[in-house]
């Protein structure tokens, strides 16, 4: 063997090491289903992050059971220590969230919530980051409010040029939420009842309970349509039970975006097609981004730039509010993917003058110069 | 009118104890079909009731939830809710009509006209007025007949292991208490005998402190053998008391069929017996036989003389006489007729037969009876004497009867009577069987010194 070649082989040996001693490696616990739009939107850019970022990546899809989460993190835990994720990021769907906590800190694991933390009054014996859970290092959850109250004011603001009065000269809406317990959901109609508040103009007729899905919120919808026959600005707590309600509307003969206005949330393509073609009146997204920005903050936290200069448990403004111009841009910049989006331009370790993180999705939307 | 039980073999036998379980079971089934009746009314009304608090209870407790999740438009719950309701056995059929078309419905729709359907308005929630819904609920049919049909199985089966029961044990009291001591009574009155009358009736029932019918029945039966052994010892008595009266009245007029009524002296039909017999005992025991025949001198003269009642008191006399002189055993005085008499001697010899009626002829001379017209002034009397020897008997005698030997030694008597007679009265003449040869007593010459007295 030829002694050049014993360099090379050495070297390579010795390259492979360095590389999997700084690699940098994180695991995400995804609710949702590996084929739900915004779950999956999500998780591609949290990827796009890990790529620019140079992190071991690995996603695990709980497929909306609740169980199954537990099943992954104890699954992690499981492996010989080589092989685990040094972070993991996790969500409090199904609050689920202080149980994960304590098997992935048990085994000595970090963790991370994001888009959704433990409520105050769930969290019981869990406490703050950083205290009884030494690895849990903070949290990161978008506005949910502003979702449900951009997206309101955005309906009436469109219901009073269209004048779409009742008999008693107001504004009738009725509003098809997400469920009764989740935060985000509570929080988005939290947003929607502020906006109607603050408007003397508008009666808030019913807010039904769609549990996300276009069927019930199709089959609701017929019932409000007929209980409340003045009622023509529909808030949705989603996309898809906006577009429920849009359906059984035109079952009824109408059109939405002429005689009814709908609003909903989420990025999807459908959504934003809608947006442009003027059915949906008004609609937020971005939110999905709050998983990549958690894996900028434990790439910071990770080479010494830690994020409790700001706070551990961040609430932060990050919906936009999709104008058809902003939708149309969307779909030009990131309708095939989210991967030419490079996240090491937000990082404070790699951009030191940066004092601040900025988590509005607005920033991606922007006109190039 | 009573009609008399009368045993008759006609009609079957069938005991008591099935007499009493046959009126059981009628009244057990009467019984069960009667409580039936009334268990069936009990529980129509009583399901009746239980319908409308199955309502009340659905207008209290599904009708609120079903206005919340009308309102909140929970299909999934408002189902889930119907179902509540006719998951009740007493609801068969909900329906559900939102006033904004939609209509919710479970259970199985009731056959038309059974029933009335309840309608229960269903209110907006937290109070606001107005109508979100109606609901009608109909009740369950099907489920109230079997109800009410469990109900009344259950009362029959319930009356017929009742009567049951009671049956078997009216049937082993009976049994026990009744049927064997009856039997018994039967067999113990079927088998009584007149000769047994003293065996007492044992039921064998065990000792207790009362007394039942049983008891009397059978205290009754011993007052009853008591009776009848009385009673019939009583005829025993006089049936003893009868034969003996016959017995004696038998006697008297046997003794009367022997005897002379005049003199008490036996008659010629018992002489006649007693000489065969006399006969015979000669023949067996091989002793002499006498015999002596006597005949008052002169009576016819007597008679004429003194009148028959006089005549008679001298045949009495005579006989009297005649009785007192032959009173030893073996010898027997008789009247053979009128006035003549005779004496038969077992076991005496003709010479001592001759002694002994020569002394009775000195008696009756003694006697001095007065006779004018007689010889000797007073009554006398003749006597002829025969004897048989059994060792000088004739063959052609022995072998004879002793009907013919008898008549044949009442000949010989005759004749030596005969012959005192025609010798001049007043004597004796013996004549011994086996030959004609007579002896003559001499009269004695005391005769002529005591003369007849007047």
């Amino acid at each position: 063997m030829s002694r050049s070649l014993k360099r090379v082989i050495a070297g390579l040996v010795l390259a492979l090491a360095c590389t999997a001693a700084v690699a940098q490696s994180m695991a995400f616990i995804n609710p949702g289903k590996s084929d739900e739009a915004y779950w999956l939107t999500a998780a591609q850019g949290m990827q796009t992050a890990a790529s620019s970022l140079g992190i071991d990546f690995e996603v695990h899809y709980a497929q909306r059971e609740h169980l199954k989460t537990l099943e992954i993190a104890r699954e992690i835990v499981a492996r010989p220590k080589e092989r685990r994720p040094e972070y993991v990021v996790i969500t409090n769907d199904y609050a689920v969230a202080g149980e994960l906590l304590k098997i992935l800190d048990g085994a000595g694991i970090k963790t991370f919530l994001a888009y959704s933390s433990i409520p105050q009054d769930q969290r019981g014996e869990i406490g703050a980051p950083r205290g009884k859970y030494k690895g849990w290092l903070g949290s990161l959850e978008p506005k949910a409010e502003d979702a449900g109250y951009l997206t309101a004011k955005a309906l009436i603001a469109q219901g009073r040029k269209a004048k779409a009065i009742a008999p008693d000269g107001k504004l009738h809406l009725i509003a098809i939420a997400g469920d009764r317990s989740t935060p985000s959901s509570i929080n988005r109609n939290r947003g929607m009842r502020r906006a109607v508040e603050e408007s003397r103009d508008v009666v808030l007729d019913q807010e039904v309970y769609a549990a996300w899905t276009r069927e019930k919120a199709t089959e609701q919808s017929e019932w409000l349509f007929q209980r409340h026959p003045h009622a023509r600005l529909v808030w949705a707590g989603n996309d898809l039970m906006a577009f429920g309600a849009m359906q059984s509307w035109e079952k009824r003969g109408g059109k939405p975006g002429r005689d009814a206005w709908f609003s909903g949330v989420n990025t999807s393509t459908e959504a934003l097609e809608a947006v442009k073609s003027g059915r949906l009146t008004s609609l937020a997204g971005g939110h999905f981004i709050t998983g990549a920005w958690s894996l900028v903050m434990l790439y910071d936290y990770h080479h010494g730039r830690d994020f409790s200069g700001e706070g551990l448990e961040l609430e932060r403004a990050m919906f936009t509010e999709f104008t058809p111009v902003l939708a149309d841009r969307y779909i030009e910049r990131f309708g095939r993917g989210f991967s030419g989006v490079d996240f090491r331009r937000f990082s404070k370790k790699l951009n030191p003058k940066l004092k601040t993180y900025n988590f509005s999705f607005a920033q991606f939307l922007e006109p190039k110069r | 009118m009573a009609v008399p039980d009368e045993p008759s073999p006609g009609r079957p036998f069938r005991s008591l104890t099935n007499t009493l379980i046959r009126s059981l079971a009628i009244a057990g089934a009467i019984c069960a079909v009667v409580v039936s009746l009334l268990q069936l009314a009990v529980t129509y009304h009583t399901q009746r009731r239980n319908f409308e608090s199955e309502i009340e209870s659905i207008a209290r407790t599904n009708v609120p939830l079903l206005s919340i999740n009308l309102w909140d438009i929970e299909p999934d719950a408002i189902q889930r809710q119907m179902n509540l309701i006719t998951d009740r056995p007493q609801i068969a059929h909900a329906r559900l009509e939102a006033t904004t078309g939609q209509v919710f419905e479970t259970g199985t729709k009731p056959r038309r006209g059974l029933g009335e359907s309840v309608v229960l308005p269903v209110p907006y929630p937290a109070g606001k007025p107005g109508e979100l819904g109606t609901l009608l609920v109909s009740p369950n049919v099907d489920y109230l007949y079997r109800q009410l049909l469990s109900g009344a199985l259950g009362v029959i089966a319930g009356c017929a292991l009742l009567t049951g029961l009671i049956c078997v044990v009216v049937t082993v009291i009976l049994r026990r208490q009744l049927e064997m001591p009856m039997q018994r009574i039967a067999h113990f009155a079927a088998s009584l005998k007149p000769a047994e009358l003293t065996r007492p009736l044992n039921l064998m029932r065990p000792h207790r402190r009362w007394r039942d019918e049983i008891d009397e029945v059978a205290e009754g039966f011993r007052v009853l053998q008591d009776d009848l052994r009385h009673h019939v010892e009583d005829l025993d008595r006089q049936v003893a008391q009868r034969t003996a009266e016959l017995k004696s009245a038998n006697l008297r007029l046997e003794g009367l069929s022997r005897r002379d009524p005049l003199t008490g002296l036996a008659n010629r039909r018992h002489f006649d017996q007693e000489r065969t017999r006399a006969w015979d005992e000669m023949v067996a025991s091989r002793r002499p036989l006498s015999l002596m025949m006597l005949d008052i001198d002169y009576f016819k003269h007597y008679n004429d003389t003194y009148g028959h009642a006089q005549g008679d008191e001298c045949l009495v006399a005579i006989a009297r006489a005649l009785a007192d002189t032959f009173q030893k055993l073996g010898e027997l005085p008789v009247r053979m007729g009128g006035e003549e008499f005779a004496v038969l001697f077992d076991n005496v010899a003709l010479d001592d037969a001759m002694a002994r009626a020569e002394a009775y002829r000195r008696t009756v001379y003694e006697l001095a009876i007065v006779h004018a017209r007689s010889a000797h002034s007073r009554v006398t009397v003749s006597i002829g004497v025969s004897s048989v020897d059994p060792g000088e008997l004739p063959a052609y005698v022995a072998r004879g009867t002793a009907m013919s030997g008898t008549a044949e030694l009442l000949g010989r008597a005759d004749q030596a009577l005969y012959e005192a007679k025609a010798a001049g009265r007043n004597r004796v003449v013996g004549i011994a069987f086996a030959s004609s040869e007579a002896m003559q007593k001499p009269v004695l010459p005391e005769h002529a010194r005591n003369p007849v007295k007047p």
